[in-house]
């Protein structure tokens, strides 16, 4: 891993990409809400320093909302398809946090296995990532409870930290990020100043609520299909789903089609498996027909199926579904009573001995 | 670039309908090449789409021995197969697949065969069945237990005959309480209930089921109660899907993709599955 000293500061660095005729996404005003966006001005991007996170993850530049995969003509029995699928177009995802950075190294595996999407990959391929390490967190950020730091290379291809006098250092962490560092040399020089330990992001992480064991977490998830708790947790949420569409790793999607006259789209969208539909079967037959069911579904995918399949968990810790919730349902405090429920029972289990 | 969600092009040859509600489709593809290449195994399932109303999940109906075609049989329920229904010889529709695994039929070679089915849930069964039939010399006894609510809802009658005139094979066909009628010459009773009178010995045996949730979960318990041990039970579940590629995550049970990993597991794979389906 190369360290370089940028002898700027943010804006001018989004003023540089822009100057090389990058199609540069970063996180921009919209009213008074902070989303990814495609930069047109270097003053549009928000310095990272100003925000904890964006309201809506960088997965939608990636694996879009809504993205057709399919266009279709029929008159008569004359029908014809035609591919969806075109090159896409490189892009550079700048100011995104490290926990959605890495949240694509986690969706890399189901995308990837068995079935290749080429819908997701092409993009992927694509994309470079330019994240910058935390300065602050919020009450909703736990992304030391799932492994990783307001500091965590995992997915970037560059990552830029701060050294205490202001200066960003990048750290560039693949391919993808020497060919940018190159593309905007004079603005970087080489460096061995080292900040993996600064203290800074110590601070942060400090702030943070303290972080969880998710190998206990998934003991007892393991054995803890059936429990009263389900229906206490769930018993709040009202479904709307509003958790995974802001969630950086939730990659459930519907396909459906649209039609206008004699032609049509069918389409890849975005879905949730806290709508009853999700499962429903066209006989009226539904395996999760209670919210408490769906619930469990979302915490069990994310911290035992997930895991049990691709050895990753599936989550970062962003804390956007704690901040979204209109229930105030947390997840970090719905998966820390598990721990302490299973303290609870060793504890009875010794006592027993 | 492959475009794994992009469908085939498939002309309707021929329609049957099998009950007031269930039709069957006779498909060939559009695209020769595809046409020439394509092959699939007894128990897998695809994507079959009406343009403008979007996809539905079936299994493959035919067997894989009778080259040049595959048959789907819907029951019209929803949007997709409600314009399925519609559609008439010479339309086209759209196919993605094969998707899934299938029935372990190698390790059926030399056994004894007990099919157990309901309703449309013959679909998938018949697949199978008639596969081992066209190697008929490779399978110990053939036993089809058939099922429906009622007289009207037998799927594939005419195929139905068929099997009962068949020396080698032994067909029993039955109708829930009060869907017989005056001409009815099969048993009355629900298949599990009429399962446990044959009371099939489970030495040397494959038992394959498949139909209604309900019909699976007693048949499952039946069989148990018969001494089949739940590696000698072969069943086929049917989630709801959309993608077939293990992506979408509308077929999860725990960490398994039924679209993926399944849909054929044997009852003792069911036993290690949460209670999620």
């Amino acid at each position: 891993m190369k360290i370089y000293k940028l002898k700027t500061g943010y804006t001018e660095l989004a003023a540089a990409l822009l100057k090389k005729g990058q199609n540069v996404i970063a996180p921009k005003f919209s009213g008074r809400t902070l989303l990814f966006g495609k930069i047109e001005k270097a003053e549009d991007a928000v310095e990272p320093e100003r925000y904890v996170n964006t309201v809506r993850s960088a997965k939608e530049f990636i694996f879009p909302a809504t993205e057709p995969v399919v266009e279709f003509s029929y008159k008569n029995k004359d029908v014809k398809v035609f591919d969806s699928l075109v090159q896409s177009d490189e892009k550079i995802i700048l100011g995104l946090r490290p926990c959605d950075a890495a949240a694509f190294t986690i969706i890399d595996d189901v995308f990837n296995y068995e079935y290749k999407d080429e819908f997701y990959a092409e993009k992927r391929k694509n994309t470079t990532l330019v994240s910058f390490s935390c300065e602050h967190s919020d009450e909703a950020c736990f992304c030391s409870s799932v492994g990783l730091r307001p500091d965590s290379p995992q997915g970037s291809d560059l990552l830029f930290k701060k050294d205490v006098h202001g200066n960003y250092f990048a750290y560039s962490c693949s391919e993808k990020g020497e060919k940018l560092v190159a593309l905007l040399k004079e603005i970087f020089e080489e460096t061995t100043e080292d900040f993996t330990e600064s203290p800074c992001y110590e601070e942060v992480l400090g702030h943070m609520r303290p972080p969880l064991d998710t190998v206990r977490i998934k003991e007892w998830l393991d054995k803890n299909f059936e429990n009263p708790l389900w229906d206490e947790f769930a018993s709040r949420c009202l479904g709307c789903g509003s958790c995974a569409f802001l969630c950086p790793t939730c990659h459930c999607f519907d396909i459906v089609d649209e039609t206008k006259y004699s032609s049509g789209l069918r389409r890849k969208n975005w879905d949730a498996c806290q709508f009853p539909l999700f499962t429903l079967h066209a006989s009226g037959h539904n395996p999760r027909p209670l919210q408490s069911k769906r619930y469990r579904q979302r915490v069990m995918h994310k911290f035992k199926y997930y895991n049990d399949r691709f050895n990753k968990t599936l989550c970062t810790g962003c804390g956007r579904c704690v901040r979204a919730c209109p229930v105030n349902l947390d997840i970090y405090q719905v998966v820390s009573e598990i721990t302490k429920e299973n303290s609870l029972e060793e504890t009875l289990n010794e006592q027993h001995l | 670039m492959n475009n794994i969600y992009k469908p085939y092009l498939a002309k309707i040859d021929m329609v049957r309908q099998e009950t007031p509600d269930t039709k069957t489709f006779r498909l060939s593809f559009m695209d020769p090449e595809t046409a020439e290449s394509f092959t699939f195994k007894a128990g897998q399932f695809g994507e079959y789409s009406s343009f403008g109303d979007g996809e539905s999940t079936f299994c493959i109906a035919s067997s894989p021995t009778r080259k040049g075609y595959i048959e789907c049989s819907f029951k019209a329920v929803g949007k997709v197969t409600n314009a399925l229904k519609d559609k008439d010889v010479g339309d086209i529709i759209g196919f993605r697949g094969p998707y899934g695994n299938s029935f372990p039929i190698e390790e059926m070679y030399g056994k004894n065969l007990l099919f157990i089915g309901g309703g449309i849930g013959l679909a998938p069964l018949r697949s199978l069945i008639w596969n081992c039939l066209d190697l008929r010399e490779k399978f110990g006894e053939i036993t089809i237990l058939y099922g429906a609510r009622s007289v009207q809802d037998l799927c594939y009658k005419p195929e139905l005959t068929e099997w009962a005139e068949r020396p080698d094979v032994n067909f029993v066909k039955t109708v829930d309480p009060g869907g017989e009628t005056s001409d009815w010459d099969g048993k009355v009773g629900f298949v599990p209930t009429v399962l446990k009178e044959l009371a099939p010995s489970p030495e040397g045996a494959v038992a394959i089921t498949c139909g209604p949730p309900i019909m699976i979960k007693f048949v499952l318990q039946n069989l148990s109660e018969l001494g089949f041990d739940s590696t000698q039970v072969v069943t086929t579940l049917e989630n709801r899907m959309k993608c077939g590629l293990g992506k979408c995550g509308r077929c999860n049970v725990g960490k398994t993709y039924v679209c993926i990993d399944g849909p054929v597991f044997t009852a003792r794979e069911l036993e290690a599955l949460p209670v999620d389906f």
